[in-house]
C-alpha cells in the first residue's frame, strides 16, 4: 500500500491524540483543578457528549470491525446481533448499574464490593476483572496489529509495537478526559467515513445500488442471511447466547462502568443513553453490508472471510477514503484498548496500591500510578498479542468470570451481603467455568452444545441463591446504616 | 438490502431502549436507594 496513506493515517491520529492530549493536561493544569480522581474519572465532571462517545466506543472495538466482517461471511446479518446484544449492554449499563457507581461515589467496581462485602472480596474480584479486562486489551492490541500490518506491509510484531504506542498515547497524557475528547472527534469521523465507504461501494456495484447483491443471495437460496432474524438454531445459539454472555456479565465490568463513575451526574448517563446506543449499534450495519457485498462479487470471494471485505474496500475506493476510513478503524480500535488499559491501572491504583500500601496517596501519586501501569499492562499486551495467541476463542471463557460477580453486586445492593456466600459464589464458579471450558465435562454430561454463558449464568443463580439463604450476612446495602453514613450523609452536605 | 439491514437494526435498537426506558421508569432504578 503506498505511503501517502501510512503517513496520512499515523499523521492523522499522532496529531489528534498529542494535540487533544496536550491541550487537556494543560487546562487541567492551569485552572489547578485537582479534583477527586481527576487522571481516572475527570474529576466526575464529564458531560454527555464526552459520556456518550466514550460509553459508545468503549464497547466498539477489534471485534465489531474484524468480527462482523468474517461473521457476516459466514452467517449473514444475523452477525448484526453482536452489535445488538452490545445496545442491550449499553442500556443496563445506563439505566441501572452506572447509576448506581456514579451515585455511592466509589472509583472501582471493587471498592464498592468492599463497602458490601469486605476486603477479601475486593481483592479477589479486582485480580480476577483486572485479568479478564487484560485479556480483551490483548485483543485489540492483535486487531490494532493486524490492521497496522495489513495498511504498511510491517510485520506483525513490528505493527503491534507501533499500535500499542499510540494506544498508550491516547490516555497516558491526560487520562479519560482526554480518551473523551478524542472519542469524540473519532466518533463524528467514523460515521463521515463508514457511511461514504458504503456509498461509494454502492456506485461501483451494477445498477448503482445493492440490487445485484440481494439477487445474489437470493439466487443462491440464501435470501436469509439478508435480514437480522436469520435461522432460528443460528438465533438460539449465537444470537441469545451473545446476549446472555454479555448482560450477565459486562454490567458489572470496570471500563463501561468507568465512565458512569466519571459522569457530571446520574442525568448525564441517562442524557448520554440516548446517543450512545444508536452511535455503537448502527456502525455495524455498515460493516455487515460491507462484508456482504464482498462475498457477493466473485473477485473477492475467492480470498475468504478475513481478507475479502478489506481488499474490496482498498480496491474500490478512492486513496483519500481508504485513508479516512482505516483512520476511523484505528480509531474505534484504540478507543477501546485506551480504555481497556485504563480500567486494570485504575483497579491496581486504586484498591492495591492505595488501598493497601499508600492510602494517604494524592491525586498526583494516584496519576502516576495509573500512568506507570497502563505502560507496563500495553506493553505485556503487544509482547502477548504480537504472536496473536487465539484468544477469540476463549472469549466465552473470559466473560464468564464476572458473571458471578454481577450478581455480587445486585444481592449485595438489594437483597442480602454474605462474605462467606460471597466467596463460595466466585470460587465455585470460577472453578465451574475453568472445568467447562478446559476438561471434557462437557461431553461427559451430553451438553457440549450447549453455550458455555448458559451453564455459568444457571450456576451463578443457583449457588449465588442458595448460600445467600443459608450463609449469615448483613441486610442489602441501599438504606443500611453503612450506606446512610457514607453516601447520603456526604450527598447532602 | 442495505435498507432492511439498516432499518431492522434500527427498529430493533429503538425497540431495546424503549423497553429498557419503561422498566426503569416503573422499577425507578433512579430511587431506589
Amino acid at each position: 500500500m503506498n505511503i501517502t496513506l501510512i503517513a496520512s493515517v499515523l499523521a492523522y491520529e499522532l496529531i489528534l491524540i498529542i494535540g487533544v492530549g496536550y491541550y487537556i493536561a494543560r487546562q487541567t493544569k492551569n485552572k489547578h483543578a485537582h479534583n477527586d480522581s481527576e487522571f481516572t474519572h475527570g474529576g466526575r465532571q464529564l458531560g454527555v457528549s464526552v459520556i456518550a462517545a466514550t460509553l459508545a466506543l468503549t464497547v466498539l472495538g477489534t471485534p465489531h470491525i474484524m468480527g462482523i466482517f468474517e461473521m457476516s461471511w459466514n452467517m449473514g446479518a444475523t452477525a448484526m446481533w453482536f452489535s445488538i446484544a452490545h445496545v442491550i449492554l449499553l442500556v443496563i449499563v445506563c439505566l441501572s448499574t452506572g447509576l448506581w457507581m456514579r451515585r455511592t461515589g466509589v472509583n472501582s467496581v471493587p471498592q464498592l464490593l468492599e463497602d458490601l462485602y469486605g476486603p477479601f472480596i475486593r481483592v479477589i474480584v479486582g485480580c480476577v476483572m483486572a485479568g479478564s479486562i487484560f485479556g480483551v486489551l490483548t485483543l485489540e492490541t492483535q486487531g490494532l496489529a493486524i490492521l497496522l500490518s495489513a495498511m504498511t506491509g510491517w510485520d506483525v510484531h513490528s505493527s503491534a509495537i507501533a499500535g500499542g504506542i499510540l494506544g498508550i498515547l491516547y490516555v497516558v497524557l491526560a487520562g479519560i478526559k482526554e480518551v473523551g475528547w478524542i472519542n469524540v472527534i473519532n466518533a463524528v469521523l467514523m460515521y463521515i467515513s463508514v457511511i461514504l465507504a458504503t456509498l461509494f461501494i454502492a456506485y461501483q456495484l451494477p445498477n448503482h445500488d445493492f440490487s445485484s447483491v440481494t439477487e445474489f443471495y437470493v439466487s443462491n437460496n440464501n435470501a436469509d442471511m439478508l435480514t437480522i432474524f436469520g435461522p432460528p438454531e443460528l438465533m438460539w445459539t449465537f444470537a441469545f447466547g451473545l446476549v446472555i454472555a454479555l448482560v450477565f456479565s459486562q454490567p458489572a465490568n470496570q471500563p463501561l462502568l468507568q465512565v458512569c463513575m466519571s459522569a457530571k451526574s446520574e442525568k448525564t448517563i441517562i442524557k448520554a443513553l440516548w446517543i450512545a446506543a444508536p452511535i455503537n449499534g448502527m456502525f455495524g450495519v455498515f460493516i455487515c453490508v460491507i462484508g456482504l457485498t464482498a462475498k457477493s462479487i466473485p473477485e473477492f470471494e475467492v480470498l475468504g472471510a478475513k481478507t475479502a471485505a478489506t481488499t474490496m474496500l482498498v480496491q474500490l475506493l478512492p486513496t483519500w477514503l481508504v485513508i479516512l476510513l482505516v483512520g476511523s478503524f484505528m480509531a474505534a480500535i484504540l478507543s477501546s484498548f485506551a480504555m481497556t488499559a485504563l480500567a486494570p491501572a485504575t483497579i491496581f491504583s486504586n484498591d492495591i496500591y492505595k488501598r493497601f500500601y499508600k492510602p494517604e496517596a494524592s491525586e498526583k501519586d494516584i496519576a502516576t500510578v495509573t500512568r506507570i501501569v497502563i505502560i507496563i499492562l500495553a506493553i505485556v499486551a503487544v509482547m502477548v498479542g504480537s504472536f496473536l495467541p487465539k484468544i477469540l476463542a476463549s472469549v466465552g471463557w473470559v466473560l464468564a468470570w464476572l458473571m458471578p460477580v454481577l450478581w455480587l453486586l445486585v444481592s449485595g445492593l438489594f437483597w442480602k451481603r454474605s462474605t462467606i456466600g460471597a466467596g463460595i459464589t466466585l470460587i465455585s464458579v470460577w472453578v465451574i467455568n475453568t472445568l467447562w471450558s478446559f476438561t471434557h465435562v462437557a461431553e461427559w454430561l451430553n451438553m457440549q452444545d450447549i453455550p458455555n454463558s448458559y451453564v455459568m449464568l444457571v450456576a451463578t443463580l443457583l449457588i449465588g441463591t442458595v448460600t445467600n439463604i443459608l450463609c449469615p450476612g448483613l441486610p442489602k446495602y441501599f438504606g443500611s446504616i453503612e450506606y446512610n453514613a457514607k453516601v447520603l450523609k456526604h450527598r447532602t452536605n | 438490502m442495505f435498507w432492511q439491514i439498516f432499518l431492522e437494526t434500527l427498529g430493533m435498537i429503538v425497540f431495546i431502549m424503549f423497553v429498557g426506558y419503561v422498566i426503569y421508569r416503573l422499577v425507578h432504578t433512579d430511587k431506589i436507594d
